[in-house]
């Protein structure tokens, strides 16, 4: 009976850490940019070699308050998606934003105040697991 | 007020000890019956007066007040045991006198241990100590206790351990072959060598600055295990999808309540892993690098603590015998696995590069062994 006890509280971890699984939400988001001045840097998603990405990326800078805003942004879904600023296309030094909030609407990530911009030029949408590159926009 | 009964407390359990040091160490004869009655004359009673003079010190000192109650608590377990089964509780005439002092000295490192509980929390939240936590209580608590008993049925010298442990964060399987010596008067202490593989897999694993200089306030072995952790040194390397495979040699240690109730822990001692390379990330004041080809490194070496190099398995287990060949166990598990990164690395605060990085996992689980 222990013994049965035991072996169901074991099944029961070994399910809860297998399906920790990563897929981003699918419902629409529509964050508030009314209030956040746009600034000149911009770009359009393009596709990467492993999903779809569609929409467009803003830069927006209050008070030293930096942000980035993915607008209208449509991804394929996948698991462990992240927001990424790089410094290349192919990622390999970059900020994580954090998880993609949804693969559909407009969202806005907080950037730290001490990232200088004018380094990382690509924001993406990264599948950070398998190191999968989903879609990347150039900001200029 | 509550200090004045904290410090009551103290100086009845260390002052009881450490009166009866004296008739310990000078072997009166009181002493020297109690203990070649229990067949302990005279490593055990002099082993046991320097556990217990240890005992008070740490008592008396605030800041290891818990341990040293624990260590009491084990030690006078013991001796109310002896009381109530070989010894008796009138000891040559006393009038049960000395029973008396170990139940008082009981009582009160119980109640300062129950005080001071967040002593031994903080250790076993923070370090390995847990496992010295419990080896401290079984030694304390068989030196008197154990040998009393029964002498054991002869166990045999092969086994073949396997277990498989989990925490929220990564899974764990393990398969391996040990040899056994007995020993002891009584024969409930055993020793075992051998061989194991171990091989953890997680989705995602945090993994921190590996080397001991870096990771630890003292590099010295074992004394490392107690030093500060210096966290302002510690950069994260996330590895996407790890997976280690460590064969090590190791060792373990075991002993035995009776014929079905065991307690023990091993550990590795060296060996090799094998692994999968994984993508993994570095990030330093939030910026990230990354790279592919992160392998777990190849060289595992017991060194104590944060010295360690590579991956190496350790466990804890209660175990029960369900028959003479078959056992089952329940399995605490604390494991180091490591990765060596290739092209990003971390630079520390005095300007070397480190490539090694770390993950500490506590786990739980099950296993089985069966001897031949």
């Amino acid at each position: 009976m222990k013994f049965k006890i035991l072996m169901a509280l074991v099944s029961v971890g070994i399910l809860t850490a297998c399906t920790k699984q990563n897929a981003t939400p699918t419902i629409q988001l529509m964050e508030s940019i009314d209030s956040l001045p746009i600034t000149g840097m911009k770009g359009n998603f393009i596709n990467g070699p492993f999903g779809t990405v569609s929409g467009n990326a803003f830069i927006s800078v209050i008070n030293n308050e930096k942000k980035l805003i993915l607008e209208n942004l449509v991804s394929s879904n996948g698991p462990d998606l992240h927001v990424y600023l790089s410094k290349e296309m192919q990622p390999i030094n970059f900020i994580d934003l954090g998880k993609l909030k949804s693969i559909n609407g407009t969202q806005v990530y907080s950037i730290d105040s001490n990232v200088n911009l004018k380094d990382f030029k690509f924001a993406l949408v990264h599948c950070q697991q398998f190191n999968h590159l989903f879609g990347s926009a150039n900001i200029q | 007020m509550k200090q004045i009964g904290i410090w009551i407390l103290k100086i009845i359990a260390a002052g009881i000890m450490l009166q009866t040091l004296y008739f310990k160490f000078s072997a009166a004869p009181e002493s020297v019956y109690i203990f070649s009655t229990l067949g302990l004359e005279p490593y055990g009673r002099i082993g046991i007066a320097i556990l217990e003079l240890i005992a008070s010190i740490a008592i008396l000192v605030p800041a290891t007040t818990g341990l040293g109650a624990l260590l009491a608590v084990g030690l006078m377990a013991g001796a109310i045991f002896s009381h109530l089964g070989k010894l008796g509780i009138v000891v040559m005439d006393d009038g049960g006198q000395l029973f008396i002092y170990a139940l008082l000295v009981f009582i009160s490192s119980l109640i300062l241990l129950w005080i001071n509980q967040e002593q031994i929390k903080h250790m076993i939240v923070t370090i390995k100590n847990r496992f010295l936590i419990v080896l401290v209580f079984m030694i304390s608590y068989s030196a008197f206790n154990g040998l009393n008993a029964q002498s054991l049925t002869k166990v045999e010298k092969n086994e073949i351990m396997t277990s498989s442990a989990f925490s929220s964060t990564q899974g764990t399987i393990s398969l391996g072959y040990q040899y056994h010596w007995q020993f002891g008067k009584k024969k409930r202490w055993e020793i075992g060598l051998g061989l194991r593989n171990t091989s953890a897999f997680s989705s995602k694993n945090d993994y921190m600055t590996a080397p001991a200089r870096l990771a630890r306030s003292s590099t010295v072995p074992f004394l490392v295990v107690f030093s500060d952790q210096l966290s302002q040194n510690w950069d994260t390397l996330a590895v996407q999808r790890p997976f280690v495979n460590m064969l090590n040699a190791m060792t373990e240690i075991k002993y035995h309540f009776n014929n079905k109730l065991s307690v023990g822990f091993n550990i590795d001692l060296i060996g090799v892993s094998i692994g999968s390379s994984s993508a993994s990330i570095l990030t330093t004041n939030a910026v990230s690098k990354s790279e592919t080809n992160t392998k777990p490194s190849n060289f595992n070496l017991l060194l104590t603590g944060d010295l360690d190099k590579g991956s190496l398995n350790s466990e804890f287990f209660v175990n029960y015998q369900v028959s003479k060949k078959w056992g089952i166990r329940l399995v605490y598990q604390y494991l180091f696995t490591e990765y060596t990164t290739k092209n990003i690395y971390q630079t520390a605060p005095d300007g070397t590069a480190v490539y090694q990085f770390r993950n500490k996992a506590n786990n739980l689980g099950i296993g089985l062994s069966y001897n031949f």
